[in-house]
């Protein structure tokens, strides 16, 4: 398949995917959780586009989050942009064989943009808005078993796309 | 650590101006899904069963039965209204002749939320109306249990709300009965979902008792809110660092993120 539209497939996939999040959340916040999960856009980026397309969707992807989440502007897109470009050099220089080392990678880098929005937030409660610790660690165990169950299918999703539009492709061609 | 020195090179302008634009990109999103999740709700009821159309027809004579009693005190509820309008009429002569400010009035304007954006630092929520209905960034917006929040941002068709457990959210308000003015600031939701806020500089003679709360409610003289609107109970008030005043935890309606739909108060010299 071309890179444009692997390119095109998962800059769709990923704005839909926030839609949906921000639906989600709208929905259970009535009960006091919060669900942020940026990281998980992640992995179907480093596996199937390269550094300058996964570059380009990530940060507009981030940029819809920022605005979404009322977070400074550039914030998620700079933070995953940071974290995409560490895990392309990671993924290409590992063994591959070992499945749960992406959702460790993924987690991680989560809960690294969750504590540091944190502490930002408690340096400057005045710009930020003030957070709780209690209410930070519940959102942050929320976020991440969320992220540990539905990681992996978001990342299949994002090959039944890719194949499936690889197939059509082949079929036009015959 | 790079990118973090980029994004604050990056002029504040630029970042309003692409903020902006997303948010008005992203209303008709939130709208529609507002609009199919009404449309679901509509359709879904005509699914109902004879049990559920049997409890709503007893809910609707119940109500129908309270509208009959209501509207026997038609006559005298007429009356008042007469007597208050001419004291209002009287009351703007006096304020034309001292000189004085004159009072602000409010329409309401009712809208449905369409998509709530409450996380650990920032409550708010957007509605589908914006500047084409005359609304006006600051106004206030309430519901049928008192204060929800201000307009914080408004676009061409939808508006952002800034709740009233945002943490920058900070009113003038006063305890009922009581005229001195005291501050109120939002403090967020709780893991259980009750939203809370802060009251400050309450003079040391007020108290607060399990027992007896007090409620505290707006005052005009911030210019949002008209008086007497009801924000929260304080069940406790404590001694502030300084000593001279008084600060206590506010608890407002459980309601507040479950609303559906809420009432923008539009000042009356916003209209063109």
């Amino acid at each position: 398949m071309k890179p444009n539209q692997s390119f095109l497939i998962l800059l769709l996939l990923g704005f839909t995917f926030t839609i949906l999040l921000a639906l989600l959340n709208s929905a259970i916040t009535r009960i006091g959780i919060f669900i942020y999960i940026p990281s998980i856009l992640l992995f179907p980026m480093v596996v199937h586009l390269d550094r300058l397309r996964g570059s380009f969707v990530i940060f507009s992807l981030g940029i819809i989050m920022d605005t979404q989440l009322k977070m400074p502007l550039g914030f998620n897109s700079f933070s995953l942009m940071f974290f995409f470009l560490i895990a392309k050099d990671w993924f290409h220089s590992n063994e591959k064989d070992n499945a749960s080392r992406p959702t460790f990678f993924v987690v991680s880098a989560n809960a690294a943009m969750f504590t540091i929005w944190f502490i930002i937030c408690s340096i400057k409660p005045q710009y930020f808005g003030s957070w709780e610790l209690k209410t930070f660690l519940w959102n942050l165990l929320i976020s991440s078993l969320c992220l540990i169950l539905i990681s992996k299918w978001f990342f299949d999703i994002s090959l039944i796309l890719l194949s499936s539009k690889r197939s059509m492709g082949e079929k036009m061609k015959a | 650590m790079l990118f973090f020195i980029l994004c604050g090179f990056i002029p504040s302008a630029w970042k309003v101006v692409i903020q902006s634009s997303f948010n008005e990109f992203h209303a008709p999103l939130w709208e529609a899904s507002s609009r199919i999740a009404d449309l679901t709700d509509y359709w879904g009821h005509f699914s109902d069963s004879k049990k559920t159309l049997i409890e709503k027809g007893r809910d609707f004579q119940r109500i129908s039965h309270d509208q009959y009693l209501q509207s026997s005190t038609l006559e005298s509820q007429n009356k008042e209204l007469h007597r208050l309008k001419m004291v209002q009429s009287e009351l703007v002569v006096l304020q034309e002749s001292l000189g004085l400010e004159k009072i602000k009035s409010f329409s309401p304007i009712i809208s449905r939320i369409t998509i709530r954006s409450i996380t650990g630092w920032w409550q708010g929520f957007e509605i589908r109306k914006g500047r084409s209905n005359y609304l006006k960034d600051g106004m206030g917006v309430i519901f049928g249990g008192g204060v929800v929040g201000k307009l914080n941002w408004v676009g061409s068709n939808s508006s952002e709300v800034k709740m009233i457990t945002n943490p920058s959210f900070r009113i003038v308000a006063n305890f009922s009965g009581d005229e001195r003015p005291v501050t109120f600031q939002g403090n967020g939701i709780a893991i259980d979902g009750s939203p809370q806020g802060i009251v400050f500089d309450v003079p040391q003679d007020i108290v607060a008792s399990e027992k007896e709360p007090l409620l505290l409610v707006t005052t005009s003289l911030g210019g949002t809110f008209p008086d007497g609107l009801p924000i929260g109970r304080v069940f406790n008030l404590e001694g502030d660092k300084n000593g001279l005043f008084k600060s206590g935890q506010v608890f407002l309606d459980r309601k507040l993120n479950r609303l559906k739909e809420v009432t923008i108060l539009r000042m009356d010299d916003s209209m063109p």
